[in-house]
């Protein structure tokens, strides 16, 4: 059996590693793939936690976060698409236009 | 058991790691489709199978294909925002290394720290799902999926209206 305590830590391990790849990167692209990262550590933290007390209520919670995921990865795919065609790059510091 | 749940623990958190300091888009979607491999084997471990099959059909069948498809859609397979002298320099990537660290050991010290009580009563039936107590979780995110559809398409109606193609 696995202890709970390993689970929490690796999904703690991969949220931080998840908003390290937010700070870093600066293509829209790189940026999805790391929001999803950090996505996957809560639903891993879920899942973990349901399995452990033996209840249904965490896996169903993690298919809320699922869908979330999903979306938010639809809805930045299609302002990735309009970006491009907009400005030809997906440098997101090119977005700042004001320089406030 | 506990030793294949460590190796997939230690191939996840390289694959994230690859997926985030990685300049070319198809390297990266293949190391990212290793991370949700690798998540999918720990979640068979701990006994979740209902997760699995969602995390399969959701991540692999759903995410990666349409990263893969906007990629080649795009023409994108080389990073070029990131190369030139203000890349991934450790000018960049140093300081928040050292914030996202300090907030790692915060997170983990909260977590070794707790004391995790076993609940009362479990449910005999973990794998047997009941449709009628979670429906409303079931529309709820049936719903967000409809809507993020929809916006998706109002996009994509307003960019391809003027082209003839």
């Amino acid at each position: 059996m696995i202890s709970l305590m390993d689970c929490l830590v690796f999904a703690s391990i991969l949220f931080v590693i998840g908003l390290l790849g937010v700070m870093i990167r600066r293509n829209l692209l790189f940026l999805l793939f790391s929001l999803i990262i950090m996505n996957l550590g809560v639903i891993m933290a879920l899942v973990a936690a349901g399995s452990y007390w033996q209840q249904f209520d965490g896996q169903m919670i993690a298919i809320l976060a699922m869908s979330t995921t999903v979306a938010e990865t639809v809805v930045g795919l299609a302002l990735l698409i309009k970006i491009f065609y907009r400005r030809k790059t997906l440098n997101i510091d090119s977005l700042s236009e004001m320089k406030g | 058991m506990a030793v294949i749940f460590y190796i997939a623990t230690i191939i996840a958190i390289f694959a994230s790691i690859k997926v985030i300091s990685c300049r070319r888009v198809d390297k990266a979607i293949l190391y990212f489709v290793l991370l949700l491999l690798a998540i999918a084997f720990i979640f068979i471990i701990i006994n979740a199978y209902f997760s699995v099959i969602l995390s399969i059909i959701l991540f692999m069948g759903g995410i990666s294909i349409l990263f893969l498809y906007v990629s080649t859609f795009l023409n994108i397979n080389q990073d070029i925002v990131e190369n030139g002298k203000r890349g991934i320099s450790p000018k960049i990537w140093l300081g928040p290394l050292i914030l996202t660290f300090i907030l790692l050991v915060i997170l983990i010290y909260g977590v070794v720290s707790t004391t995790y009580a076993r609940g009362v009563n479990p449910h005999n039936s973990l794998n047997v799902m009941s449709p009628h107590a979670y429906i409303i979780m079931i529309e709820l995110s049936a719903y967000l999926l409809l809507g993020a559809f929809m916006i998706a398409y109002h996009f994509m109606r307003r960019l391809f209206k003027g082209a003839t193609v």
